[in-house]
């Protein structure tokens, strides 16, 4: 929540290169399909990693697996030290972790501006919630235009700009993007892009997931590539 | 002309009633994807405390603030936390078993805590009777003002929280998306508690609000008034609220115009009023679009949950050898000679009815256990079948065995007639389209003269074959068992079957099965209709066993704890369904000797808690006791080698 | 699509598909998509995620319907029929994620499909329920369903094998080297036994087409050699045709000799694999694409 922001974090003083997130060996599946065979890697305070890898590699699960939404099988997760391993997602999320899913990743039924205050709803204090809106607004225009329109109406990219915008306007210690610029214009994938390193300037730790190796290698520090629920040992780029 | 307007007001007050009740129902399925069919329970509930409170010298502002706004939302979060949560997600016989549950046991703890089995009406505010203006010429009574303007307030309200408030919009972001809205911190297991407070305080307010208007209210008029307001929240496409209520409304007025059009005197335009709801609602599932396919919501996240468990780690037992078989039909002949032969009269009586309730029951394994298939309506066919036989034997004089026979073949037509719409849906379409059929029949077909005989009831005599008289109840008991023991046959026969096989295929993957050219079309609606049929002898022979049968013997109330009955013993099994019926009759009779009066109100209270514990064991008590005793021989130390090298 | 020239040289075209467009809400999933399936061919459907695959899949194996266009099986449309009836005409499928039948065993698995080519069930109707209004159905079907009246008796036949049937479904196990599995229930089974389990079953329906969703996703790459070794022989035993629409191009590589490439629902090359795979817009699409 509010406590776990980026502010009260330099004010404690950096934490540079400290590990914020350790995921140890997890192993996840779906019914009898097994999706993660042991996969594990380390992200540092202020620093961003990109999960490659086909379609199946398994690289959504490892983000749902570290916000919560599916419990691993095996394995540990630790965020900040602490374990956070089959954590309900709610309790996740207000620790400052942010995931914007793959797909829609809005509620189609709300209009946009519901839609902010949902996703704002325990990122920003209550008196803040407008002032932070706006701040949205000011960021793309666009959305300030369709802020009473269902959100079902907006174009792809201007979805996953407001899937976004909670990161942008209200830092969260972790980031995960799972395929933003999937299925999107080349000029509206730019946007995103640029988007992601405005949330990264603020400090933002950022796990992106892409099939695009030469966009991810562009963005990110380091890069884990993964095969068939596995790490890949040697990366083949 | 001038009746419209006037069919128009008093159409209102109901129509305000069922869209509370509709408003509870679509607010509860949203947030969980269960269909409280038991909202009316609850309703009944409440009302029934907040009536006896007020007998009690309480004022009514009191009791309604004590019962309907503290206490009904109580009841509905408890609900949430000990029953609801548990069953997201899980199959839709699960679901519904849990509800029904719920259904029978709730009105009787209620009858046992209050004291009294039907609340006596008391007024809210304004004295219900009197009359306070005329508009129109339409008499406004205290009642009418009330109802309508509560539900003016709610709905305000309502609207206000959904539209306006923080939690509203949390509830809206919950119901399209739990994990979404988790992921932006809302907890969406506390906010979806509140929606089924929400839900059961307007259960409540429906409660309280139509005891007035009926005079006599039971649990299962409140229930039948739920499956009502269903129609009305298909007509909203059990997501929008406005339409709900729109719809809710549009009922209550059109029931009105309809009894004030149609011509009195005839047996069918009396049944028409109160089936109305249900012949929308059977039109509702059948032509929505958004309902024919009740199992895929719009969640955008939908595809993370694991694929929902089974609900039986072993479909079928290891195929029986020649031997064990031999074994069973001996051992079943030995024990109906016996019991056949040195059971008194009266027991004889009743072990046939046991029976005839058994041959029911095997309808349901067949049904559920087989095809994988859910009705709400076996208790229906079972009425078809037994009112055909006993309309054969009276009007055209037949033997009454060609009657039963011809009571199966009416069944069988009836339940094809009932699956070829259901066959289109899943799950709880099914059970709601097989629920509205039942509720069809207590209202329009069992009064027919050429049914039920307006609604008193046929009574017809034992059949008589040759020189053999079935007049004394041994007798009949020898002929209706060795009949059941075929029948446990028959229904094990099709399970074996080229057909059992294939229904096995459809019911465990629907996709998979079209895959390779098998229409689950047909299936589904082949084993739909032998079941009927099934139910239909169980009928006949419930009639010619009892010498009557009368609409109440198998209302619609009866599919229901029919259903509930068989499916805890398990429907996998002919056994739940020998067990079921015997053990129906024997305990019935025994409580009725030995126990003292007050103890029978408590039968579906333990019906009730053994289909809810049954939840967390779906594979049914008989099939679990068998399991275990199995479990036990492999612990036996000369299998004990076998078991662990598994 | 350069590829219409090769349709002239085929003698028979298995499938054909004409100008499917599809789309889902404003979204263009498929535009105008032309595609021909040869005799005989294994016919790999690629692209990157989100080019469409899934869509023509399901539109072919007749879950969707196309908003326009058509599809031909043996020169004959097939638009408006169900995925029952195009399995009973021989378009055999598996799925991406397993839909065997839970609590039935490898054989009878087999066995079910075995019947349901042999059985004339055909030409009843009731699937129509689906498209036509309930009041077509007193008429129509119900005429088709008195006409059939005798074959309802037919499913009442013993669920057991006859001899026969034994017969066949050895040899079909045997091909696919599921004869040591075939009396385990499929839930038993890793996935990649599933995946054979639901290649054999759709060959128990002696398909011309057999429609392959993402074969190779979720197996190790042991279980992929095995299932493409099993591809391979199945075209040459069965002498049906194959597409396989996959993520995986080197799994496409190894084994189609034709395939297509899809973006954004469009069709950017199709022919001979080597051509089309080292072509200049196909390395385009993929370049910085990890697959």
């Amino acid at each position: 929540m509010i406590e776990n922001s980026l502010k009260d974090l330099e004010k404690k003083g950096s934490e540079k290169n400290q590990p914020l997130l350790v995921v140890d060996n997890i192993e996840a599946s779906y019914g009898p399909f097994r999706a993660l065979f042991g996969v594990s890697f380390t992200l540092n305070y202020g620093s961003s990693i990109a999960l490659l890898g086909p379609n199946g590699a398994g690289k959504s699960t490892v983000a749902r697996a570290i916000s919560g939404l599916i419990r691993p099988g095996n394995g540990h997760i630790y965020f900040r030290g602490d374990e956070i391993t089959g954590k309900d997602t709610w309790r996740i999320e207000r620790l400052g972790v942010a995931h914007v899913p793959e797909g829609r990743g809005v509620f189609a039924s709300l209009t946009v501006q519901e839609n902010l205050k949902v996703f704002l709803s325990h990122a920003v204090p209550k008196k803040l919630m407008h002032e932070k809106i706006d701040e949205v607004y000011s960021f793309f225009p666009r959305l300030k235009e369709r802020s009473l329109q269902r959100a079902e109406t907006l174009s792809g990219g201007e979805q996953r700009m407001l899937a976004l915008s909670r990161a942008l306007v209200a830092p969260p210690l972790l980031l995960i993007a799972d395929e933003l610029s999937l299925g999107l214009a080349p000029i509206l994938s730019q946007e995103v892009w640029s988007s992601m390193g405005e949330i990264r300037k603020k400090g933002t730790s950022i796990i992106v997931i892409e099939q695009n190796i030469d966009q991810a290698k562009a963005f990110a520090d380091n890069v884990v590539e993964l095969s068939r629920g596995k790490i890949v040992e040697s990366p083949s780029i | 002309m001038s009746q419209l307007p006037i069919d128009v007001l008093s159409g209102l007050p109901f129509g305000c009633v069922y869209g509370l009740l509709a408003l509870g129902l679509v607010m509860g399925y949203r947030t969980s994807g269960v269909l409280n069919l038991a909202l009316g329970a609850q309703g009944f509930l409440v009302a029934l405390f907040f009536n006896a409170a007020i007998d009690d010298g309480w004022s009514s502002l009191v009791s309604f603030i004590v019962w309907v706004i503290i206490f009904g939302p109580f009841v509905g979060i408890a609900l949430d936390r000990l029953l609801f949560r548990h069953v997201r997600g899980a199959p839709v016989v699960v679901q519904l078993v849990s509800v029904l549950g719920l259904l029978i046991a709730i009105p009787s703890l209620a009858t046992v805590l209050a004291g009294s089995t039907s609340p006596s009406p008391h007024a809210l505010i304004l004295a219900p009777s009197t009359i306070y203006t005329h508009l129109g010429g339409y008499a406004i009574s205290g009642q009418a003002v009330v109802t309508v303007s509560i539900t003016i307030v709610v709905l305000g309200l309502l609207s206000y929280l959904m539209h306006f408030s923080r939690l509203g919009l949390y509830m809206r972001s919950v119901v399209e998306s739990p994990k979404l809205a988790e992921l932006s911190g809302i907890e969406a297991e506390r906010v979806g508690a509140l929606a089924w407070g929400l839900s059961s305080l307007l259960a409540g307010l429906a409660g309280v609000l139509i005891v007035p208007i009926l005079h006599q209210v039971s649990s299962f008029s409140l229930t039948t008034l739920v499956v009502a307001a269903t129609a009305a929240a298909a007509v909203g496409g059990l997501t929008s609220l406005p339409l709900t209520m729109a719809g809710a409304l549009m009922l209550g007025i059109t029931q009105q115009i309809i009894a004030g059009f149609a011509p009195t005197g005839a047996q069918w335009t009396q049944g028409l009023r109160p089936s109305l709801p249900f012949v929308i609602l059977g039109f509702a599932l059948i032509f929505h679009p958004r309902l024919t396919h009740l199992a895929g919501r719009s969640d955008p996240m939908a595809g993370i949950n694991p694929p929902v468990p089974s609900l039986d780690v072993i479909r079928r037992q290891v195929r029986k050898g020649r031997n064990s078989r031999w074994v069973v039909g001996l051992a079943a002949t030995i024990v109906i000679a016996v019991v056949a032969l040195n059971v008194t009269d009266a027991w004889a009586f009743y072990l046939s009815q046991g029976a005839s309730y058994a041959c029911i029951f095997l309808s349901i394994t067949l049904l559920n256990g087989t095809g994988g298939q859910i009705s709400l309506s076996q208790a229906s066919f079972a009425g078809v079948g037994g009112f055909v036989t006993a309309q054969m034997a009276i009007h055209f004089a037949l033997p009454v065995g060609a009657g039963v026979f011809l009571g199966a073949l009416a069944a069988g037509a009836a339940g094809f007639i009932v699956a070829i719409p259901s066959s289109r849906l899943e799950g709880l379409g099914t059970a709601l389209v097989t629920l509205a059929f039942a509720m069809l029949a207590d209202s329009l077909l069992f009064p027919l003269s050429w049914m039920g005989n307006g609604g008193t009831g046929v009574i017809l005599p034992r059949p008589q074959f040759g020189s053999i008289s079935f007049n004394s109840s041994r007798p009949l008991l020898l002929f209706v068992l060795v009949f059941l023991a075929g029948l446990s046959w028959f229904v094990v026969w099709i399970r074996e079957s080229k057909l059992g096989l294939e229904a096995l295929a459809v019911s465990s993957s629907r996709r998979g099965a079209n895959a390779i050219g098998l229409s689950n079309k047909r299936v589904s609606i082949s084993i739909f209709t032998i079941s009927a049929a099934i139910a239909g002898l169980g009928g006949g022979i419930f009639a010619i066993t009892d010498q009557s049968i009368s609409p109440s013997d198998f209302n619609s109330q009866y599919s229901l704890v029919f259903l509930v009955i068989v499916v805890v013993l398990g429907s996998r099994t002919v056994y739940g369904a020998l067990v079921g019926g015997f053990g129906y009759v024997i305990v019935k009779q025994l409580l009725s000797t030995f126990a003292p009066q007050s103890f029978g109100a408590l039968i579906p209270l333990v019906v009730g808690v053994l289909a809810i514990s049954w939840v967390l064991h779906p594979e049914g008590l008989i099939e679990r006791q068998h399991r275990y005793i199995t479990q036990l021989k492999s612990h036996l130390p000369k299998k004990g080698l076998v078991a662990a090298s598994k | 699509m350069n590829f219409a020239a090769n349709s002239d040289v085929e003698s028979v075209n298995v499938l054909e598909i004409k100008g499917v467009t599809k789309k889902f809400g404003g979204l263009t999933s498929l535009d105008n998509v032309n595609i021909v399936l040869g005799e005989q061919t294994i016919h790999g459907l690629i692209g990157p995620n989100g080019a469409g695959k899934t869509t023509l899949f399901s539109i072919l194996s007749g879950e969707l319907r196309p908003d326009n266009g058509d599809i031909y099986f043996l020169g004959r449309s097939i638009k408006g029929l169900s995925p029952p009836k195009r399995a009973r005409l021989g378009i055999g499928r598996t799925f991406q994620r397993l839909e065997l039948f839970k609590g039935m065993t490898v054989s009878e698995h087999v066995l079910i499909s075995l019947r349901c080519r042999d059985s004339n069930w055909g030409n009843f109707s009731l699937d129509q329920i689906s498209t036509e209004p309930i009041i077509n159905l007193t008429t129509s079907s119900m005429r088709t369903f008195v006409i059939s009246k005798f074959h309802f008796f037919r499913q009442f036949s013993r669920g057991a094998p006859s001899p026969n049937e034994s017969e066949k479904i050895k040899s079909l196990l045997m091909s696919l080297n599921l004869s040591e599995v075939a009396d385990r229930q499929v839930e038993s089974l890793p996935l990649g036994h599933g995946r054979l389990v639901e290649m054999a079953r759709a060959l128990a329906l002696s398909p011309q087409v057999l429609l392959l969703d993402e074969p190779s996703s979720g197996l190790d790459s042991l279980e992929t050699q095995v299932l493409s070794n099993a591809i391979k022989a199945v075209v040459e035993t069965y002498r049906c045709s194959v597409i396989i629409v996959e993520h995986d191009i080197k799994f496409v590589e190894r084994l189609a000799s034709v395939v297509t490439v899809l973006d954004a629902g469009k069709i950017v090359a199709s022919g001979e694999t080597k051509t089309v795979l080292r072509s200049e817009k196909v390395r385009a699409i993929y370049s910085g694409i990890s697959t």
